[in-house]
């Protein structure tokens, strides 16, 4: 037993205790750091794109201004509901101490009037500044994406479609003058010719062709225009156009199987948590195979093998490694799992953080990943394990590993299937083959699969498991001190029927 | 196998093993011995048994047919931890510091984590290699590193040790430190067994052999049993011919070697006096007439090196 220990903390410490393991720990952190910067920066720094709008109608300039405004207004809404569920302080019972507008909805077309007329956003920051968190500071204005500017040109060319009211511009589009009192280019020019109607193309001037945002926005506020002088030929009154084009209808989002209550942040982390956790599984599984079978190649081309097996057996070495590795593997996640536990517990008070206590902690969902990673570890693992004891190098091992590898990540394509319908029948299938099921376990827990089927697809993964442990366990043990080439399909079966 | 045969007095004994690899039988019914305190070598060609009957000492290969008994036990897995064992094919951890690779390598063996790296610190030391005791392995000479080797072989003091061509690898100058060793642990009460193609450290340590050949045992004993096994053969020098001399009936063969000088092949009870009254009578001048003393590598020749002629590469 005190041998095993040794193996164990020995493959264990040659791995964590390394200046590798830990600036991979660093890099973690680091890298979710970096995604909120990102995310932050990209706010922030999101490039806004000026353009001028030559309606030679004459009919819809106002109408793409409305437009703008009207989008401004949802894009400062949103910001303002992801602002309050990350700073503002919950009451008890996880409820929102504002009131509408300022509590956190759906942004329907009341709220919006109701947000303009309570003040907007700086009669909102007003009202959360008693309940915001320590250290938080008010919300900043949202910077507009799209900016509408006059046309730098004042003598009458820019009238007369279609070169002539262009070409002057092109020389602001192609980055040759700079556009007076505006920081960034000039992004696009949109020529809307006379006569226009919803036959006749809009021209949308621009380099910048991945962009097409700007464009959409474009073809959306038109269409709603040309809709709207439908309609008033038809001879429905103006006021009562505007009437209508602002009806909407929201659908709700309710759990079937929740307590009734309207979707909330609780309901989408119990939902995508589980979807990270299944490929934070697998990540985890294909790395730490791949060490457990570098480890083993190690041993053999630098002929500690023969040492080793002088002082312990075979199958303690093999169960040695096994283990230790799975201890690395889960120093990974146990890590960031204790951090996250920390943070959300120092944090906790909102509404997001209190979502994801509940899921991660008060929920079997980290009990079943650790056990769905030994289990899926084990039955990978060990195949690793016997294909490194039957190579001498990386590159006599690809011949097993490389079809191993893509058998892993066969189902990929299918996974988009198995999130949208996570109790249908290829998310069934998949559960029910074991090379699979921890994967497919994890994706279906959210919705409540059979437990039934979760119950008897483990018990088949447990079965293969011991078996598949067994029979490589013998191909190690009778191979390890095997010399030649590259393992074949052969030699491996003729070395698992050894006993 | 000896009357009276212990384990005390003998650490090792080996009864009627075989060991086969599928249709390759490497060895054959092979028994011996070793006694407690000696230096055993096991000397054969390559491919003649030697590395698989060290292997199945340890454990590491079983064995197909017989029985062994290493320090009183049937089974030498119970007793590992009393043996140390340094294989042919062998290593150690690229990133271990030295102190650590004969530490670890001790604990394993058993010995507890402040006793190993006491001992591992003492011992590289002892053997000159203080200074190196926190360098990585990679970074070692090959010389220094087969030492390491070897202090990690030895860290948890064993009974027996069993070195697989301990020799290989090293320049001169290490193969007399190795040989020195090996000495001094015999001193200190070891029993070594050891397996070499090289005679002349054969020769120089061995109290005992055993020659193997084509996985069977062709001899076992100590240098003089063997060279008594051998033709008794005199050396003549002389400027003169001395086959005249084969009309003799007491000597059966010359064999002419160098400068005059003639290897006289007799009968095993042949008269030396009546010979050398032979050559003067004949008047074969003699300038020198002795007994020739077969070296080991001479013997191995003979009896494990069997067709030479075609050697190995059959």
């Amino acid at each position: 037993m005190r041998t095993l220990f040794l193996i164990i903390a020995h493959e264990y410490r040659k791995y964590v205790f390394t200046r590798g393991f830990l600036l991979f720990l660093l890099i973690l952190p680091a890298a979710m750091g970096l995604g909120l910067v990102a995310g932050f920066v990209n706010e922030k720094a999101s490039p806004i794109r000026p353009f001028i709008v030559l309606d030679q109608d004459g009919r819809y300039e106002k109408a793409i201004d409305a437009a703008l405004k009207r989008s401004r207004l949802e894009q400062e809404i949103t910001a303002w509901d992801a602002y309050t569920a990350v700073h503002v302080e919950n009451l008890s019972g996880n409820l929102s101490p504002l009131k509408p507008p300022f509590r956190a909805d759906l942004v329907t077309r009341e709220r919006k009037e109701a947000w303009v007329k309570t003040g907007g956003l700086e009669a909102a920051n007003a009202a959360a500044a008693p309940y915001l968190r320590p250290g938080a500071s008010e919300m900043p204005p949202i910077r507009p994406r799209f900016i509408r500017v006059p046309t730098p040109l004042n003598d009458a060319s820019t009238s007369h479609w279609p070169v002539s009211g262009v070409g002057p511009l092109l020389p602001y589009l192609n980055g040759e003058k700079d556009l007076e009192g505006s920081e960034a280019a000039l992004f696009a020019v949109v020529v809307i010719p006379e006569n226009f109607t919803a036959d006749t193309p809009v021209q949308f001037w621009t380099n910048n062709l991945v962009d097409q945002e700007l464009m959409r926005f474009i073809e959306r506020s038109l269409s709603q225009s040309v809709r709207s002088a439908a309609y008033a030929q038809e001879g429905v009154a103006m006021a009562r156009i505007t009437d209508i084009e602002a009806l909407s209808v929201t659908a709700e989002p309710y759990k079937a199987d929740g307590d009734g209550a309207l979707v909330g942040t609780a309901d989408l982390a119990e939902t995508y948590i589980p979807l990270i956790l299944a490929y934070a599984l697998l990540l985890m599984i294909t790395t730490v195979g791949g060490m457990l079978l570098t480890s083993t190649i190690e041993e053999k081309s630098n002929k500690i093998i023969e040492v080793l097996l002088s002082s312990v057996s075979a199958t303690q070495l093999m169960v040695g490694k096994l283990v230790g590795l799975a201890f690395v593997g889960m120093t990974i996640p146990a890590l960031l799992l204790s951090l996250g536990f920390a943070g959300l517990f120092l944090a906790g008070g909102s509404q997001l953080t209190d979502a994801l206590y509940t899921v991660l902690f008060s929920s079997p969902l980290i009990p079943l990943f650790f056990f769905y990673f030994v289990v899926g570890y084990l039955l990978f693992a060990s195949i690793y394990l016997a294909v490194g004891a039957m190579s001498n190098s990386i590159q006599d091992a690809q011949s097993f590993v490389g079809p191993l590898t893509i058998l892993l990540v066969l189902p990929v394509p299918f996974l988009q299937l198995v999130i949208q319908d996570p109790n249908g029948l290829i998310a069934k299938i998949f559960t029910w083959i074991p090379l699979y099921t921890p994967y497919a376990v994890m994706m279906r827990i959210s919705a409540d699969p059979p437990l039934w089927e979760i119950m008897g697809a483990t018990l088949l993964l447990l079965c293969v498991v011991a078996y598949v442990v067994t029979t490589m366990g013998r191909i190690y043990r009778n191979g390890v001190l095997s010399s030649g080439g590259a393992p074949t399909l052969q030699q491996a079966r003729s070395l698992a029927r050894k006993q | 196998m000896r009357r009276g045969s212990n384990s005390f007095d003998f650490p090792l004994i080996v009864e009627n093993i075989t060991k086969q690899y599928g249709d390759f039988t490497a060895v054959q019914n092979l028994s011996f011995q070793v006694e407690k305190g000696e230096i055993y070598g096991f000397l054969g060609q390559n491919g003649a048994g030697k590395t698989s009957t060290l292997r199945m000492i340890m454990d590491i290969v079983p064995q197909t047919a017989g029985t062994l008994t290493v320090l009183g036990s049937p089974s030498p897995r119970k007793v590992r931890k009393r043996i140390g064992y340094l294989p042919e094919e062998r290593g150690l951890y690229r990133k271990m510091r030295a102190y650590e690779a004969i530490t670890h390598f001790a604990q394993l063996k058993g010995v507890s984590a402040r006793k190993a790296k006491q001992r591992a610190h003492a011992l590289l030391e002892e053997f000159g290699l203080g200074a190196f005791a926190k360098s990585k392995i990679e970074a070692l000479s090959k010389g220094m590193a087969q030492k390491v080797q070897l202090l990690s072989t030895v860290a948890h003091e064993p009974e027996l040790l069993i070195l697989d061509e301990p020799f290989s690898g090293l320049d001169p100058v290490n193969q007399q430190v190795l040989e020195d060793m090996i000495l001094e642990l015999r001193n200190q009460g070891r029993t070594i067994i050891f397996s070499t193609h090289v005679m002349e450290h054969a020769e120089r340590l061995c109290d005992r052999f055993l020659m193997l050949r084509k996985g069977q045992k062709v001899f076992e004993g100590t240098l003089a049993e063997a060279q008594s096994t051998d033709e008794p053969v005199l050396i003549l020098e002389t400027p003169d011919d001395p086959l005249p001399l084969l009309n003799m009936p007491e000597i059966t063969d010359i064999i002419a070697q160098d400068k005059g000088q003639y290897a006289l092949v007799v009968a095993p009870m042949a008269n030396k006096q009546e010979i050398l009254r032979a050559c003067l009578q004949q008047n074969i001048r003699v300038e020198f007439f002795g007994e020739a003393t077969p070296s080991l590598h001479d013997i191995f020749f003979r009896l494990a090196g069997a067709d030479t002629q075609t050697g190995e590469s059959r």
